[in-house]
């Protein structure tokens, strides 16, 4: 067996790690499942029972206000879930088994990493279907409009292509790497605190954003010529965007090597 | 001249800046050894265990096991060593299914020594780890650890949480787990569940190495015994009340053979450790 990785070693450890933690991911499942049929459920009784006040509610309108809800619910899940990457290591019992487990540093976070982010949004995946059944059995069951047993799911594919997908749009590519870059300073928090990450992260990127906002604030008034002359038009926008857009990708993967390297040195005492 | 398994060079660690637990210590641990590893609460024994298996980084000086520095941690030590700390955490799943994750990591698993130890125990394989008590979760723990046949086995006071009849199980099947090719560290303050069994004591006392001999010639230099109350006891190098009257100390001139008292030594140690270190420097 090679000594820094090793695939048998490693599969043996996403075998054990799903294995131990089978009951809290089926718990974390069900909770998901719940708060997103709870929101699907609750908006279509809603549409359904002021349809005389929205005469112009239509299915299309419902789909886009769950999106709407699930566009700010998934993010933040994705944020805790990349927080709790080294739930292995939260207690001190936890830290000696885990660190004692015959296995290098890469392995052991390769396969945190896979398992938070593939674990993650097939959780998610899951969850939208099992919703979507849900959803359609109440359509059934308590005789909703017919508009509301359509396939929600063509609708927002098609809302994606016209917005975001050719790259038409290249504010909508930088803050989606944007959020990207958000999401994966969550993973270096998830390797400084073992303890509440998705809280203390969250604290320090609010005050980090903070910061750099009254920063951006300050050089804009003070550059403001500068950016009339050379941010006039579309094409000096979308050269901003895109360069911005290749910093931050850099930046993702400078955290996900931070990330490494923090959980690379860390042992057994840790604040 | 024997070969040292594990090297302990000039180690120095401290929690805090102003805490030191050990400043240039040294140590070799041989193989086919039980050490038994003592010292006052606090003095760094747990620490020197968690420095011996990587899971603490020495601030000075290294360790090294079988020639590899233990604090990078590599698989390949990893594989060969196995730490039972005092307070664990095991998951909520039955022992089977415990034993079927973790065993693979471990290449020379003996699933004959799992079921011996298990027995001896009086454990059975098919219950659930959520369902026991903490000093039954300890005893599958160890009969885990026994059966993963390491070269080394790091135990931080083993029967902590074990009741009396398994305490004198635990030396059976420690002895019984035992061979040429095992070296076993115990960290304790319970001496007394442990002086049979052990071949080698360690004594510490805050930065110091106050022993580090083999039993036999702990034997051959110091005679232990029990004196009634106004029994003479001239050349003593420590006395300590008994319940029979004194528990005495004295160089071991005539080559008698002696039960070791290990608790009385440890005291002793503590108290004239000058005196007793000279007549093994001798």
């Amino acid at each position: 067996m090679k000594d820094s990785f090793d695939m048998a070693r490693f599969a043996m450890l996403l075998k054990r790690d799903l294995w131990d933690n089978w009951k809290k991911n089926l718990w974390r499942f069900v909770g998901i499942y719940c708060i997103m049929t709870l929101i699907s459920i609750v908006l279509m009784w809603h549409a359904e029972n002021h349809f005389w006040v929205y005469p112009d509610h239509n299915f299309y309108n419902y789909v886009m206000k769950v999106f709407t809800f699930f566009a700010f619910l998934i993010p933040i899940l994705w944020c805790w879930a990349l927080s709790s990457v080294m739930s292995p290591m939260d207690t001190r019992e936890k830290r000696i088994r885990y660190l004692m487990l015959p296995a290098s540093r890469m392995e052991k976070f390769v396969s945190r990493l896979l398992i938070i982010v593939i674990g993650f949004w097939v959780m998610i995946t899951v969850a939208v279907l099992c919703m979507e059944l849900t959803r359609r059995l109440f359509v059934v069951l308590f005789d909703y409009r017919d508009c509301f047993s359509g396939n929600p799911f063509p609708v927002i594919v098609s809302h994606f292509s016209d917005n975001f997908l050719g790259g038409r749009n290249p504010l909508s590519v930088f803050l989606v790497i944007l959020l990207g870059w958000y999401s994966s300073c969550f993973l270096v928090g998830g390797n400084v605190w073992y303890h509440r990450p998705f809280l203390k992260t969250l604290l320090s990127l609010a005050a980090l954003s903070f910061v750099a906002g009254m920063i951006l604030v300050q050089l804009f008034r003070r550059n403001i010529d500068y950016v009339n002359e050379h941010l006039s038009t579309v094409e000096q926008v979308t050269t901003v965007f895109q360069v911005l857009s290749v910093i931050f990708v850099c930046l993702i993967l400078l955290n996900m090597y931070l990330s490494y390297r923090l959980f690379k040195r860390s042992h057994l005492m840790h604040s | 001249m024997e070969t040292a398994m594990l090297q302990i060079q000039e180690l120095s660690f401290a929690y805090k800046k102003k805490h030191t637990v050990f400043r240039d210590f040294s140590l070799n641990i041989g193989q086919g050894k039980v050490v038994g590893l003592l010292g006052k609460n606090g003095t760094g024994k747990s620490t020197l265990l968690y420095l011996m298996s990587g899971l603490l980084r020495p601030d000075g000086g290294q360790i090294l096991f079988k020639g590899m520095d233990v604090s990078r941690q590599s698989p390949k030590v990893l594989s060969d060593m196995y730490l039972l700390p005092e307070e664990f955490m095991l998951p909520s799943v039955r022992i089977k299914e415990f034993i079927r994750l973790n065993a693979p990591f471990y290449p020379r698993f003996s699933e004959e020594i799992l079921r011996n130890c298990l027995r001896d125990f009086g454990l059975s394989a098919d219950i659930h780890l959520g369902e026991l008590s903490m000093g039954q979760k300890k005893k599958v723990h160890m009969c885990f650890a026994l059966a993963t046949n390491t070269s080394l086995l790091l135990l931080d006071e083993p029967t902590n949480g074990l009741d009396i009849p398994s305490k004198s199980q635990f030396r059976k099947v420690l002895a019984s787990g035992m061979n040429d090719e095992k070296t076993i560290v115990i960290s304790t303050h319970q001496v007394l569940d442990i002086d049979k069994i052990l071949d080698h004591v360690v004594i510490i006392d805050g930065t110091e190495l106050l022993l580090n001999q083999p039993i036999n010639k702990v034997l051959e230099k110091l005679f232990f015994a029990e004196k009634e109350v106004n029994a003479p006891v001239d050349g003593a190098l420590y006395i300590q009340p008994s319940m029979y009257g004194n528990s005495v100390i004295v160089p071991n001139v005539t080559g008698e053979e002696s039960t070791l008292n290990l608790e009385l030594l440890f005291n002793a140690l503590l108290t004239e450790r000058e005196k007793i270190q000279q007549l093994f420097n001798e």
